[in-house]
């Protein structure tokens, strides 16, 4: 092997690492750590030394990797669904492939003495002062994101409470349920009714905020006739008014077919 | 000797002349000045200055802090203290202004002024982080997001999507974000997030690319790339999980591919094309308006080379990529069964229409600064948005003239048939400056009510022409080699007020703050408890199944939900009367049974206004909707009807099963 193709040594082994990373570990920060390459950097690189990697500053060579690895992963994408699903193996396996073909290409380009130029990156001297300071704000603006996202999710514009119920899936049964998200505490009154009739009543069903409660009831459904069942909620303190109410409505056995 | 009257008639005569003569004069050398004819540009890079990272980290620690009081304005919580609008203003000022004020300072060295064009578009992600703080937010994020979430379930392309059948048929978007998500087990969100992340740096880094080879002034690109920042689709638009987010950095990619060409003496043509091709082709599978766009601009751009008597060969090499670039946009086109002319068509012939209404009466279908609801700007805001348009307007005014002179543009007198010719010696700048001269056009398109979608989606490619003509201006006449400092605070504050005119058009009416929820108004609606309820369909009811409901709760129901939803575009069925009709008619029954409908989806929060958007479920609705509100009663017009169960209820969306309904339909009962 010439010497000049040793350049893409580190390259080729990066390429394999991210493939083992991907197809051997489950642990979403090694996934993370090897994938984000093998989509947004190696494969725009290969190609990059494959065509001879004309000779440009380093910003552009940065961008037009990164520009070619994504427009790769396009191609590779509607190549991909021609032959089957788009399986994480598959994925892997399609972006290694055209990674490590592209590396193949570039050495072979640099054994027949066609050296690849050196992208000159020299970055100015960052004194330790600025240093921190970069780190810093990079720390400031990830805490402000991280702050107005929980700062989000705990206010609540609208106060509700949710009622529901389902039948089950294989009949015979209603699952009611009731989750409280008010702005505090609170105490339900359930009262059941099926075909105007109340079979059942639960008193005092206290839910802190964002707390479930679920029941099932039973529900006649296999004499073939229509049948109704009715959930009404009632709010502690103010027990004169339906403060939700659902229903679930069966036909008969002929009025279905 | 006496004068006769007559001889001091001539006498004043001759000193009027003269005297309007100098005061013409006066005007002519004025306005030469002003708009810079024949003026020649100061060297805008004279004497390089050595790469240092100078004051980017001060800045960018700067711009953290700004963030922070931007982040403290948009809390949903009310604090005491400067009312939340001051503080978000004062927070994009001090973001911005002390940021642009250094890239416009003439002795700012290359890597700092990148290391700062960085910093702001950064600080712009964050910024739209901040505005949407619970995920994907805007309405084309969740049409995207349908995409790409069928696309991981399915393991396949080209699944249908309701809300936006078009999506599926250009999925590079979603093709890249499904690879991230495979590839290292991130969530779509994240996925998309990292995404667009990377699509918007290699973005900026190639316009300042593309801008410098043009120019060739890394201080002209760099104030180029601020003004382009100030278009009103590069705030938030164009940071969102839309295809046009990352077709646009394709476009900009292929043509720094193409420009780079000539800059260089050492490149051949044969290489630019093989660069440039690759990106063109993924352009052609990502979004049709910008592929389409892209084979327009480099037509032009063949047409202008041949006519500034550029070498043939080279001429030839620009028209091969422009029939590259024409056979990409195309040949997918046809792949995909052409939907593209069903879609945009009825949008362009609307927009003429319209058009030529606002041209012939002069008067504009859709009043600036007021949304469809009827709801007005405040006049600080108002202000702000009118002054950046005023700036932008006399940077192109002052610029013109010098984009030309810098383009070496010159007219020639000549023998012959036509006796005058016009020659040139930078082709790309050409091109530039004429994309520039069509920014009147998408203001104007601004101002109708058909085609102002079409105004917003042209803004960033012409923009591309306007950010360079107006840069020109700057290093030209508002600032040129000047180390005032005074001098460069005006300069930095004028390109402030266009960046801030630009978020300010981006929010897409009245800042309002805190942000409270407003009906049918994309990101002010979307908030926790719509996305429960649409979760809990999915957790209760299961997925796939079809549900009827209105603008944003379509997209809740598809994304959160990942149900199927019934539109206008996809099912060709009207289900606005369903939902909002005084009783259940033949034309309410007929629609359950032509949309197959399971489930009706309503949310009695529309009771409470005129949607803010202009529609309470799409475009092309019936009008009559919106005399007023829908009434209560109409929408609970279901609680009576025997065979329809109400499994859910929250206080505000309730949720009709009417699936046996529709079945009896079917078998005719």
């Amino acid at each position: 092997m010439d010497n000049r193709a040793h350049d893409l040594g580190p390259a080729i082994f990066a390429t394999v690492c991210a493939v083992v990373g991907v197809m051997m570990f489950d642990s979403p920060v090694v996934r993370t750590i090897a994938g984000l390459p093998l989509v947004f950097y190696l494969p725009g690189h290969a190609i990059f030394c494959a065509a001879g990697r004309p000779r440009r500053g380093p910003l552009e060579v940065a961008v037009f990797t990164v520009g070619l690895s994504i427009a790769v992963t396009v191609f590779c994408g509607l190549a991909l669904n021609l032959f089957g699903p788009l399986t994480p193996l598959r994925w892997a396996v399609a972006l290694a492939a055209i990674t490590l073909g592209a590396y193949w290409r570039a050495h072979r380009l640099a054994r027949d003495h066609r050296p690849l130029p050196k992208v000159p990156l020299r970055l100015p001297a960052l004194s330790r002062p600025r240093a921190l300071m970069l780190v810093v704000s990079i720390v400031i603006a990830v805490a402000a994101t991280t702050w107005s996202r929980f700062d989000a999710l705990a206010y609540r514009e609208f106060a509700f409470t949710e009622l529901w119920m389902v039948p089950e899936t294989r009949g015979g049964a209603v699952t009611v349920g009731i989750r409280n998200a008010e702005r505090a505490p609170a105490s339900y009154d359930l009262e059941l009714v099926i075909d105007n009739h109340i079979v059942s009543v639960r008193r005092g069903i206290d839910l802190k905020v964002g707390e479930k409660w679920l029941s099932e009831f039973a529900w006649p459904t296999r004499d073939g006739k229509a049948h109704a069942a009715e959930a009404r909620l009632f709010k502690r303190g103010n027990e004169s008014v339906v403060y939700r109410r659902v229903w679930l409505r069966r036909e008969a056995e002929g009025a279905r077919s | 000797m006496l004068a006769t009257p007559e001889i001091g008639r001539h006498l004043d005569d001759g000193a009027h002349e003269a005297l309007w003569r100098r005061y013409t004069g006066i005007v002519v050398n004025l306005a030469r000045s002003f708009l810079g004819i024949g003026a020649p540009i100061e060297a805008p890079d004279a004497g390089r200055a050595r790469a240092s990272w100078g004051w980017i980290p001060a800045l960018s620690l700067n711009a953290a802090v700004s963030l922070v009081l931007i982040a403290l304005a948009l809390s949903p919580v009310d604090i005491a203290g400067a009312p939340k609008t001051v503080l978000f203003c004062a927070g994009i000022f001090l973001l911005f202004f002390p940021l642009v004020t250094r890239i416009v300072w003439p002795s700012t060295s290359r890597f700092e002024q990148i290391g700062l064009l960085l910093v702001a578009v950064a600080a712009l992600y964050t910024l739209k982080l901040l505005t949407s703080p619970f995920g994907f937010a805007g309405f084309d994020e969740f049409l995207h997001w349908a995409t790409a979430d069928d696309i991981l379930v399915r393991q396949r392309l080209f699944t249908p999507n309701a809300l936006l059948p078009i999506s599926p048929l250009y999925p590079g978007l979603e093709i890249v974000a499904t690879a991230v998500v495979n590839v290292t087990g991130l969530p779509l969100f994240a996925s998309a997030f990292v995404l667009m992340a990377v699509s918007r740096f290699v973005f900026i880094a190639a316009l300042f690319l593309f801008f410098e080879a043009i120019t060739r002034s890394s201080r002209l690109a760099a104030i180029a790339c601020v003004i382009y920042m100030g278009n009103a689709s590069f705030p938030i638009f164009h940071i969102s999980f839309s295809y046009e987010s990352l077709a646009i950095a394709f476009l900009v990619l292929a043509f720094l591919a193409a420009s780079r060409v000539r800059a260089r003496a050492t490149d051949h043509w044969g290489r630019g094309l093989v660069l440039a091709a690759p990106f063109l082709a993924a352009l052609a599978v990502t979004h049709h308006l910008t592929a389409f766009i892209a084979s327009f601009m480099l037509a032009l751009m063949t047409a202008i080379a041949y006519f500034g008597r550029l070498p043939r060969k080279d001429c030839v090499a620009l028209a091969a990529l422009t029939a590259t670039s024409a056979f990409f946009a195309w040949g997918w086109l046809q792949i995909i069964g052409n939907p593209v002319t069903e879609y945009l068509a009825p949008n362009l012939q609307g927009a003429v229409a319209d058009f030529i209404h606002l041209v012939t009466t002069w008067s504009p279908a859709r009043k600036p600064f007021v949304s469809t609801d009827g709801s007005l700007s405040p006049l600080w805001q108002r202000m702000t948005m009118l002054v950046a348009m005023l700036l932008i307007c006399l940077g192109l005014t002052m610029g013109f003239f010098r984009a030309l002179h810098l383009a070496g543009v010159a007219i020639e007198r000549r023998t012959g048939r036509i006796p005058i010719a016009v020659r040139w010696t930078n082709d790309w700048l050409v091109l530039l400056i004429l994309v520039a001269t069509a920014f009147p056009i998408t203001v104007i398109f601004r101002l109708t009510a058909s085609a102002w979608e079409i105004g917003n989606r042209l803004g960033p490619h012409v923009y591309m022409g306007v950010a360079p003509v107006v840069a020109i201006a700057i290093v030209g006449a508002w600032q040129g080699r000047s180390t005032n400092p005074w001098r460069a605070m005006a300069v930095g504050a004028a390109l402030t007020i266009t960046l801030a005119g630009g978020i300010f058009t981006a929010w897409g009416g009245p800042i309002e703050l805190p942000r409270r929820y407003k009906v049918i108004a994309d990101q002010l609606s979307i908030e926790p408890m719509g996305i429960e309820a649409a979760k809990w369909t999915k957790d209760w009811l299961g997925t796939d199944h079809r549900f009827v409901s209105d603008r944003i709760n379509r997209l809740l129901l598809s994304t959160y939900g990942q149900q199927e939803v019934v539109t206008l575009l996809h099912d060709q069925v009207d289900t606005s009367w369903l939902l909002f009709g005084d009783r259940l008619g033949p034309e309410q029954l007929n629609a359950l049974k032509q949309a197959s409908v399971d489930y009706l989806f309503i949310d009695m929060r529309m009771t409470q206004a005129l949607p803010r958007l202009g529609v309470y479920f799409e475009s092309g609705e019936d009008p009559r909707l919106h005399d007023t509100p829908p009434e209560s009663r109409n929408l609970l017009k279901f609680n009576k009807v025997p065979q329809v169960s109400r499994p859910f209820d929250n206080g505000y969306i309730v949720l009709y099963d009417v699936a046996p309904l529709v079945r009896s339909l079917r078998n005719g009962q």
